[in-house]
């Protein structure tokens, strides 16, 4: 409704408007196929603190069948330029400036009729979040008539035809069937597939997709970005994909915009960003990413500070504050052109010359030689878990009587040593939260023991908890969500010394030296959550855990909300806090780099039973399971040469339902090395060397001598059989260890 | 959905039970609430309190004289202490009605209301928006008996546009005269209603208009009408009709008093009204019952209409 009153930018500014003519039709390709050319767009948004310039000067041109990424950190502008592509950021408080072609039009001064006609028929776009992107009251099938009936003059049985198809064609199965559900009936990763067919059923030019994997599991997401290069493929459809993952950059694009406070700082072909970088920020982005395929460094090399306010931006270039390389030139405005004479379609916005860039480059090199040791083995238990069951009933009938079980969790077994960081990874959905809540005793055990220093507390009252609430601490993965918003900093990191009884100069002493420990200034105390950003809550989620010196902290999912050198920083604070205090830490997460990054060993848990329990750089190299080897395989690394060479295993399907788990191995419905014993026999955890335990009949990476040896793990579940595991000939499911080594 | 229904079922009668228990209880404890005294009249000798207790049964314990009431309702033979009528039957008289004020005001403050609602969100924060949340809150704020009694002198009494007060009969009087009865409680009730509907209706679309997938309606090139009335208004109605469905159930079951007091439209809850001034304990019990069950009701419906709207919601 708000589409009618935006406002337009009388051209460009009289400074801009001489670079503006004096630059080519394309700053970074000179080529004639240009299906979408846009230049110089420009959006502010009148806010009551100021002016937030959100995109500034971003020009680029689209070719058929391309696809370019746009990547950068959270709020560098990369999905309002999406939006104002579709007129979706258009608002009465909204300013435009420059312009996009498309065609004959210019998408960023037309008209709402002519920018509807162009919307889903010519763009059209999928959204991040799947789950939230469809209308929860409308069926599948009539979502998509609906799409289909806006741009053409198609009876509702036809356009009902044409959106099973695409539906067929995005690979939802008995399409004809599931057109009739409703959203919430869709797994998120099914969701996202029904949004591509959505996307694709007027057959557009342009497929803008604003991070369309980042709320879905690796395996999922490795099967829809199958699915959007199957539609590049298929009809040459251009594609703009927004996303700060690397590794799926590396996977799919063509060419790489790296934005920074609103501007593109540097724009070129996918090997030219990630094997020549010019931009010194684009050269802390590749560094700041953990990654599976290469050794793990020390420390994760780090930006340092933040990005800067869109109100008030540093003066010339940007980036300017978070430099290690500004010198006198950097105040001035740098241009967006190419500073190199063999690439001409490599462009940059960094003063730095060609040769100074070359010398002083350093990809996350930094401190790579501070490679800590492990600690496996050798050192004394602090919490024992064996056989702990969570089984959560579920309801139904005239006098709720229970007809089933969730089996959340199901006969976990494992140990964690003090000051050890044991990883604990699996895709949504797979009981790792319910776990981590079950180990804090925040909810009381099914069935099994927990024993944290000795002692039992499986079933621990209340008041017995109160001394392990000292000693387990938790980090939330919300920021956003887990501090209160109405209590200052100092009460919050307080609160957990409050509650114990500590003395109130003492708390505010503490206070202060805790916040200096995590890398916030004591002057910080007086402040309110809503003050700080994603990684410095982060970090005050930190303080407050460490303010009684627990043994042990569980983080679940502490990163994953945070941009990725904004992870780095984070990640570097828990090792040195270890390091410097002996804390042992779980670690819950979906992000198979950054938990190899920082753990010790690693559980990989499948619907609620742990598939296979390893060193980290075993389990890395060497993956046992068929179940790690798909996960690890599913992951696009930040490295395009690679990622050509990598033969990737796409499993297919998605986890069966925990109320009515799989027999025998609970990952045979996906498995491409199953056979009838798999079904008949649940497998017992094997002991292969190095410390390496897994379940499965049938073992990848394994010699006939280590299958021979390999003896029954105490962690076993109860349920497992005594087959011992067997080699088989025909490896159905190749594993790259080449890219993984 | 069958089990459903039949545990609100069960539901229901404990509820009933509950309420009548209740009712029965209040009134005997409360003072000068001894029926027998009433009943005799102005000039009491005790022997004639002492007949009519026995007559009535008042001598009796608690527990049997619940249960004859109970059983006196149920069969439809209730009669009042007060004028010796028969309870259910007056109910039966009142219920057209009620109902006829009921249904009239409910449909015209949910279109009224809704369509308010959409206006003001549309224009969220420009004038007419502020204009329209003025009036409403004007709306809401206004005692009901105090605007009905205005618009019945006013327009009524002073300028003769309306009739003052009463019902009419379809059979006796036709259609014209019923609408001409009922025309000026309908919007004197709907008025508060309104007011509170509209707000409701705005500040759900306003809620619905930021969601994401109003954000995937308007990529796919729907006209801005089709994404207001399929996807933003559709999902904001849901709550709206959910508060109606029991606002509703609510005056379906004699809760509108003040305004068929007002407007002496001699329905159920003015029967209710001047039976509780008169401390008489059988029509008080009776449409008491009769106030919960619709009440009750509702609440089943306006659940399963709930769960067709809202497809994520399954009716455990
Ligand atoms: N309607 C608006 N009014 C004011 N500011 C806005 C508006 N929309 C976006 N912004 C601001 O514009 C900036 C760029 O936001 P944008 O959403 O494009 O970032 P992004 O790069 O997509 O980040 P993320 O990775 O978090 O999605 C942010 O500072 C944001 O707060
Ligand atoms: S222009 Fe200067 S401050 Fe900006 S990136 Fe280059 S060297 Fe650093
Ligand atoms: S046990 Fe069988 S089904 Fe399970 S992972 Fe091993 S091979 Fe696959
Ligand atoms: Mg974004």
């Amino acid at each position: 409704m708000s589409e009618l009153e935006s406002t337009r930018i009388g051209g460009v500014p009289p400074g801009d408007r001489a670079r503006a003519s004096s630059r080519g039709a394309d700053p970074s390709r000179s080529g004639t196929d240009v299906l979408l050319d846009v230049r110089n767009v420009k959006v502010d948004f009148n806010t009551e603190n100021g002016v937030v310039h959100a995109v500034d000067d971003v020009s680029f041109s689209l070719a058929p069948g391309e696809v370019l990424a746009v990547v950068g950190e959270s709020g560098s502008g990369k999905s309002v330029t999406a939006m104002t592509l579709m007129g979706l950021t258009r608002s009465p408080n909204a300013v435009f400036g420059g312009s996009a072609r498309l065609h004959d039009l210019d998408l960023i001064s037309a008209s709402g009729n002519e920018l509807r006609r162009v919307r889903g028929k010519e763009i059209a776009m999928i959204f991040q979040d799947p789950m939230t992107s469809l209308n929860p009251v409308h069926r599948i099938g009539k979502q998509i008539v609906e799409q289909i009936q806006a741009h053409e003059d198609v009876s509702d049985e036809q356009a009902m035809r044409r959106a099973v198809q695409v539906l067929e064609r995005v690979g939802i199965p008995r399409a004809q069937e599931r057109a009739a559900s409703y959203p919430h009936e869709f797994s998120g990763g099914m969701r996202q597939r029904v949004m591509i067919a959505m996307a694709m059923a007027c057959d557009p030019a342009i497929l803008i997709a604003d991070e369309p994997t980042t709320a879905l599991d690796v395996t999922i997401q490795a099967q829809i970005l199958e699915e959007m290069r199957a539609l590049r493929e298929r009809s040459e459809t251009a594609i703009i994909l927004v996303t700060h993952d690397l590794g799926v950059v590396a996977d799919i694009a063509d060419r790489i915009a790296v934005m920074y406070a609103g501007r593109i700082v540097e724009m070129g072909t996918l090997d030219e960003i990630f094997y020549d970088p010019q931009h010194p920020y684009t050269w802390g982005l590749l560094g700041s990413i953990a990654r599976i395929d290469r050794d793990r460094p020390g420390r994760l090399p780090s930006i340092p500070g933040m990005p800067p306010s869109l109100i008030n931006r540093p003066q010339g270039c940007h980036f300017r504050p978070r430099c290690r390389h500004e010198f006198e030139a950097c105040p001035r405005y740098p241009e967006l052109e190419s500073r190199l004479g063999e690439a001409p379609g490599h462009h940059d916005r960094c003063w730095l010359s060609a040769e100074e860039k070359r010398t002083r480059r350093v990809v996350g090199e930094g401190e790579r030689d501070r490679a800590r040791s492990r600690r496996c083995g050798g050192v004394t238990a602090l919490l024992e878990v064996a056989h702990v069951k969570q089984h959560f009933p579920v309801r139904r009938g005239v006098f709720n009587r229970v007809s089933g079980h969730v089996h959340a969790v199901d006969d976990v077994s494992f140990s964690l040593g003090r000051g050890e960081t044991l990883g604990l990874v699996g895709e949504s959905g797979c009981g790792k939260t319910t776990l981590s809540r079950t180990i804090m005793r925040l909810l009381e055990p099914t069935d099994g023991t927990i024993e944290l220093e000795g002692r039992d507390i499986s079933h621990a009252r209340s008041r017995e908890l109160r001394p392990l609430r000292k000693d387990v601490q938790m980090v939330f993965q919300d920021p956003f969500a887990s501090l209160n918003p109405r209590k200052r900093i100092v009460q919050i990191v307080g609160a957990p010394l409050m509650h114990h009884g500590v003395p109130r100069q003492e708390i505010g002493r503490r206070t202060n030296e805790l916040l200096t420990r995590v890398g916030l200034s004591p002057e910080h105390a007086n402040r309110f959550p809503h003050e700080f950003s994603g990684g410095q809550r982060q970090r005050i989620g930190i303080a407050r855990a460490l303010a009684l010196s627990p043994k042990l902290i569980v983080l679940d999912e502490p990163v994953s909300a945070l941009d990725v050198s904004i992870q780095a920083q984070v990640v570097n604070l828990l090792e040195d806090i270890q390091e410097e205090l002996g804390v042992a830490y779980l670690f819950v997460a979906h992000d198979l780099s950054v938990v190899r990054h920082v753990s010790d060993r690693i559980a990989v848990m499948y619907l609620g039973r742990v598939m296979e329990l390893s060193p980290s750089e075993e389990l890395y190299s060497k993956p046992i399971h068929p179940y790690t080897a798909a996960l690890l395989s599913a992951i696009p690394v930040p490295d395009p040469r690679a990622n050509r060479d990598r033969r990737r295993v796409v499993v297919g399907g998605e986890p069966p339902s925990p109320i009515d788990p799989p027999s025998g191995c609970v990952f045979r419905t996906r498995c491409p090395r199953a056979r009838e014993l798999c079904r008949n026999e649940v497998p017992r955890l094997s002991e292969y060397p190095g410390g390496h335990v897994a379940a499965c009949h049938f073992p990848l990476n394994v010699s006939e001598v280590e299958v021979g040896c390999a003896g029954k793990s105490p962690l076993s579940t109860r349920d497992s059989g005594n087959t011992a595991p067997a080699l088989v000939e025909d490896d159905e499911m190749p594993l790259d260890t080449g890219a993984l080594a | 959905m069958a089990a459903f229904v039949i545990r609100r079922l069960l539901g229901m009668v404990l509820v009933l039970f509950a309420v009548s228990v209740l009712v029965f209880l209040i009134f005997t404890v409360i003072p000068n609430g001894d029926p027998a005294y009433r009943m005799a009249g102005k000039n009491v000798t005790p022997q004639v309190v002492e007949q009519i207790r026995k007559e009535w049964g008042f001598d009796q314990n608690l527990f049997v004289q619940y249960t004859t009431t109970m059983k006196k309702l149920f069969s439809g033979n209730l009669i009042s202490y007060e004028n010796r009528v028969n309870v259910v039957e007056e109910i039966i008289r009142g219920l057209p009605r009620t109902f006829a004020l009921a249904i009239g005001a409910a449909l015209i403050w949910f279109v009224v209301g809704v369509a308010v609602g959409l206006f003001t969100a549309v224009r969220a924060g420009r004038w007419p928006d502020r204009v329209v949340t003025v009036i409403a809150l004007v709306g809401i704020s206004m005692p009901v008996f105090w605007l009905g009694a205005l618009a019945s002198y006013y327009l009524g009494y002073k300028a003769n546009i309306f009739p003052n007060g009463g019902y009419a009969e379809i059979a006796d009087e036709g259609f014209l005269s019923w609408l001409h009865h009922l025309l000026l409680p309908w919007l004197v009730l709907a008025t508060l209603f309104i007011g509170v509907y509209s707000r409701v209706v705005r500040s759900s679309m306003l809620d619905t208009i930021n969601e994401d997938y109003v954000r995937t309606a308007r990529a796919k090139g729907l006209s801005e009408r089709r994404v207001l009335i399929r996807h933003v208004l559709r999902n904001s109605l849901i709550p709206v009709v959910t508060l109606w469905g029991l606002d509703f159930g609510a005056i379906l079951g004699g809760g509108a008093i003040l305004t068929e007091t007002v407007f002496d439209l001699q329905g159920i809850g003015q029967y209710f009204a001047e039976s509780i001034k008169r401390l008489d304990v059988p029509p008080v019990m009776a449409v008491t019952m009769f106030g919960a069950f619709f009440i009750v009701a509702f609440n089943t419906f306006v659940d399963i209409v709930y769960a067709l709207l809202d497809p994520r919601i399954r009716l455990e």
